[in-house]
């Protein structure tokens, strides 16, 4: 496998799969490992800007997770916990950024986020013939969905973005935040019926 | 009568869960079987179902913007 790699080409590794992908990284192999890190930019970037409430860091915590990835991807023991390990990754530097800051979380105004909508946001609120899927690519119903996610409390918000964004299941949501099963089912749930009611004239 | 509102309570308590296919194979038949005959918990489903579809469309579209960073620059500080 090793030799074989050595022959490859940067365009080779886009088409590996990911346990490949891994098993090259932790044999030194820079471009596989380069191409792990490109595949899951814009997951571990998406995941921060949805958690957190502050915006004005996001590449910062992104480029510090897939700095995290690379340094200790050798230590990774069972490769099919990729997701699950590069999870609890976002989430150590998302809390400890946090921490540094040395602020609560949902320390920001919930209210701050609606201060940009503008009135043509308010017009489209009142349709309740919309079309998610046109709608869905106009940036104000964008702006609308992450204002809401972003309006919940965060225990909420982290559960959300680990279901929706990330599909893992609910051990394993469990195992990254550190509370039972039960609890982040009820989590989910409640966070759930938060965004219906926040969203209801597109989901009736 | 009794019986049917503690039933409905159970469904909607379990709703989040049957959508993400959480529940064990039991009790996913008799949510199934609830919704079935109880048009307010299919209404209640049907919210559930949207809002689930709403959020993982609205986070696939945030997946496909193309993240502007240097992988290799990073790879090469390793």
């Amino acid at each position: 496998m090793g030799v074989i790699l050595r022959y490859l080409r940067k365009h080779d590794y886009k088409n590996m799969d990911l346990i490949s992908l891994i098993e090259a990284a932790q044999a030194s192999n820079l471009l596989a490992l380069e191409e792990i890190l490109r595949r899951q930019g814009n997951i571990v970037y998406s995941s921060l800007y949805h958690m957190s409430p502050f915006i004005d860091n996001i590449d910062d915590l992104s480029q510090e997770v897939l700095m995290r990835i690379a340094r200790s991807i050798k230590t990774l023991k069972k490769k099919e916990n990729f997701k699950f390990w590069m999870n609890q990754i976002i989430s150590n530097v998302f809390y400890d950024d946090l921490r540094q800051k040395k602020r609560k979380p949902n320390a920001v105004s919930i209210d701050s986020f609606y201060d940009d909508l503008s009135d043509n946001t308010q017009k489209e609120i009142e349709d309740t013939t919309i079309n998610i899927e046109e709608k869905l690519k106009n940036s104000e119903l964008d702006i609308i969905i992450r204002n809401s996610i972003r309006g919940l409390e965060e225990h909420f918000r982290e559960v959300v973005v680990l279901r929706e964004l990330q599909g893992l299941s609910y051990e394993q949501i469990s195992r990254i935040v550190g509370v039972n099963i039960g609890t982040v089912k009820s989590r989910i749930a409640r966070a759930r019926i938060k965004l219906q009611d926040k969203l209801k004239y597109y989901v009736g | 009568m009794l019986n049917n509102i503690i039933a409905c309570n159970l469904v909607t308590d379990n709703l989040s869960a049957f959508v993400d296919r959480e529940l064990d194979e039991d009790f996913d038949y008799e949510i199934k079987k609830h919704l079935s005959v109880c048009l307010d918990c299919r209404r209640k489903f049907s919210k559930m179902l949207k809002i689930h579809h709403l959020m993982k469309k609205y986070f696939n579209g945030h997946l496909k913007t193309d993240l502007k960073m240097d992988f290799m620059k990073l790879v090469s500080f390793i």
